[in-house]
């Protein structure tokens, strides 16, 4: 089974790549191990060698403990432990967000570089509210410098971006802000990138719960025609097609789920780690992704 | 011959009672920390015990459950954990081949007559069963029982089973807002389209506490769609034991995992 997924380059040539000659390879290919036994692949290069920066090479292949066709297609992570890594090295709390905001940026540059279509992750939860207002507004500030700074960047990468949560809270800058990035990356298709703010997925059931009542009270809609997909269609998530995470991680070692993403989760497989989120990495999403990929998955039925 | 018969009885008779013994102070130690209010179970692995252990029959797995249910439900009456939920059949199994369907709930429902006629002769040792999920989708036998069940065993208070059959949140927050829509057109006046309340209040778990703990055999490290609403602030255990393998030490460990994480909870409740 050969299957061959390449990023538009700008020039181009086919050329037998010899397995010893393969330093990097230049874009991302998957192929059946008698393939490999033979010893030839297929290469396409963007261009000669020694050119900096174009968009083939990009393309990093995936790390050999992967592999391509059990990619899930949707992550989601709660990016626990900011508060306590900044304890951990004597630093305020707002260091522990910002370095949080970095591991955050390498795990969106991997997801999208690995095949992964949709990434949620779990800014800013209701519950959250009760926290400090000088720590809040912080966040807050953070966000959207950093949406600023990294907005053009994620734009060209084809990157789209949605927000989801109750936004009636945040500040109209914010909001603004927010409306123009999903404006403009919204035909986007190489990884969507979902943040959630002001967000639980209590919140999330019940407003979709909401609209379907008011439908119904408005006589659009029979009550015996609110069924599972109805709801799936009014809750927040439907923003993508891809609403229901195969691997839901989260860092810190914290065992529960939070309120996050609760409908769209009953068949997520968990992945708990222990490291704190700013030292979560690469390799720790290489460890969740493939212990995601050893799980069998049968959806309430039976395999053979 | 009937002296060892007899020898063999008291020694057996003396065994538990040591058992019984050991178990009561381990579990006094255990009640020194905080006890979960309610601990519900995913029960997976039954098939694969049956296959580990060479057993004949779909069911056999299924009936070596039954056996570690009931040890379960012992264990958490004797700690005083006040309710306990039971996963014991999913919307989502309909899936699996009619064949074992049909036999599982043929052994549910055997289950649930055998216990009915315990309930009769008055043995149930105050445990009350509540069936949550869609009963309406059981056959008429099954669900005239579990009716019957539930009503026989309804003044008795010294633990509470919600015993989960033909159960999934999607399927009980469907079923939750149709109930409150149709609950709302009595009153057309209402402003309040809906609200959080309206919809716990129709699900089929709203007579008991939500879980503190939620542990899962078999492995897997997923809800399964098994009260994911309720579940939203629970502590996730999981185990490789299948479920027949569960055991006292398993139990232990869970409410001494559950006792750590609550005080770091309680520390961080102090701080919000």
């Amino acid at each position: 089974m050969l299957s061959l997924r390449v990023p538009t380059p700008t020039s181009f040539h086919l050329r037998r790549l010899h397995p010893r000659d393969i330093e990097r390879r230049d874009c991302f290919i998957s192929y059946s191990p008698s393939f490999v036994n033979r010893g030839v692949r297929l290469g396409i290069r963007s261009s000669s060698s020694g050119v900096a920066f174009t968009p083939a090479e990009e393309e990093e292949t995936l790390p050999e403990e992967l592999q391509p066709e059990l990619m899930p297609k949707h992550v989601a992570i709660i990016m626990d432990g900011n508060g306590r890594w900044a304890k951990n090295q004597g630093l305020q709390p707002w260091d522990g967000h910002r370095a949080g905001v970095e591991a955050l940026k390498e795990i969106v540059e991997l997801s999208g570089k690995w095949g992964i279509q949709v990434l949620t992750v779990f800014a800013f939860s209701t519950d959250n509210w009760i926290r400090p207002r000088i720590e809040i507004d912080f966040l807050f500030s953070l966000f959207e410098r950093s949406l600023k700074t990294e907005f053009q960047k994620l734009a060209k990468n084809n990157v789209r971006i949605s927000i989801i949560g109750d936004s009636s809270k945040l500040p109209k800058s914010l909001l603004r802000l927010i409306n123009e990035v999903e404006e403009v990356t919204k035909h986007n298709t190489r990884l969507q990138l979902i943040v959630a703010v002001g967000y639980s997925g209590k919140y999330d059931v019940l407003q979709a719960c909401r609209g379907i009542a008011q439908r119904v009270k408005d006589g659009e809609i029979d009550v015996d025609e609110i069924d599972e997909r109805l709801i799936e269609q009014e809750l927040e998530t439907n923003c993508t097609d891809f609403p229901y995470p195969d691997l839901l991680i989260r860092t810190s070692g914290e065992l529960r789920v939070s309120n996050f993403l609760l409908w769209q989760l009953a068949y997520t497989e968990l992945f708990f780690a222990q490291e704190l989120w700013p030292d979560f990495g690469r390799s720790g999403y290489i460890e969740a992704l493939m212990s995601f990929q050893q799980r069998q998955r049968r959806f309430g039925g039976r395999k053979s | 011959m009937n002296n060892t018969t007899e020898e063999v009885g008291e020694f057996t008779q003396i065994f538990n009672a040591l058992m019984s013994l050991m178990r009561k102070f381990i579990f006094r130690v255990l009640r020194v920390g905080p006890i979960p209010t309610n601990i519900s179970f995913i029960m997976d692995g039954n098939r694969r015990f049956a296959k580990k252990r060479n057993l004949e029959g779909i069911d056999a797995g299924h009936r070596a459950g039954f056996i570690s249910v009931k040890y379960i439900l012992q264990y958490c009456k004797e700690i005083g954990v006040p309710y306990v939920t039971l996963y014991a059949f999913g919307m989502d199994n309909f899936k699996r081949g009619p064949e074992e369907v049909k036999c599982l709930m043929d052994l549910m429902l055997e289950k649930v007559e055998l216990t009915i006629d315990q309930a009769l002769t008055g043995n149930m040792n105050g445990v009350r069963i509540i069936f949550a999920g869609d009963l309406n989708s059981l056959n008429e036998r099954f669900r005239a029982a579990t009716q019957k069940l539930m009503e026989l065993t309804e003044e008795n208070r010294d633990l509470i089973v919600v015993v989960c059959v033909a159960y999934s949140t999607s399927q009980e927050i469907v079923h939750s807002v149709r109930e409150s829509c149709l609950r709302k057109t009595k009153f057309r006046d209402d402003p309040v389209v809906l609200d959080v309340s309206d919809l716990e209040d129709c699900m089929y778990t709203s007579a008991v506490p939500d879980p503190d703990l939620v542990i899962r055999t078999g492995g897997g490290d997923r809800l399964s769609n098994f009260m994911t609403w309720q579940t939203s602030r629970s502590l996730l255990h999981r185990t490789e034991a299948l479920w027949p393998e569960l055991g006292l030490w398993h139990l232990v460990w869970a409410i001494l995992k559950f006792q750590r994480m609550q005080d770091y909870l309680q520390k961080k409740k102090k701080l919000e």
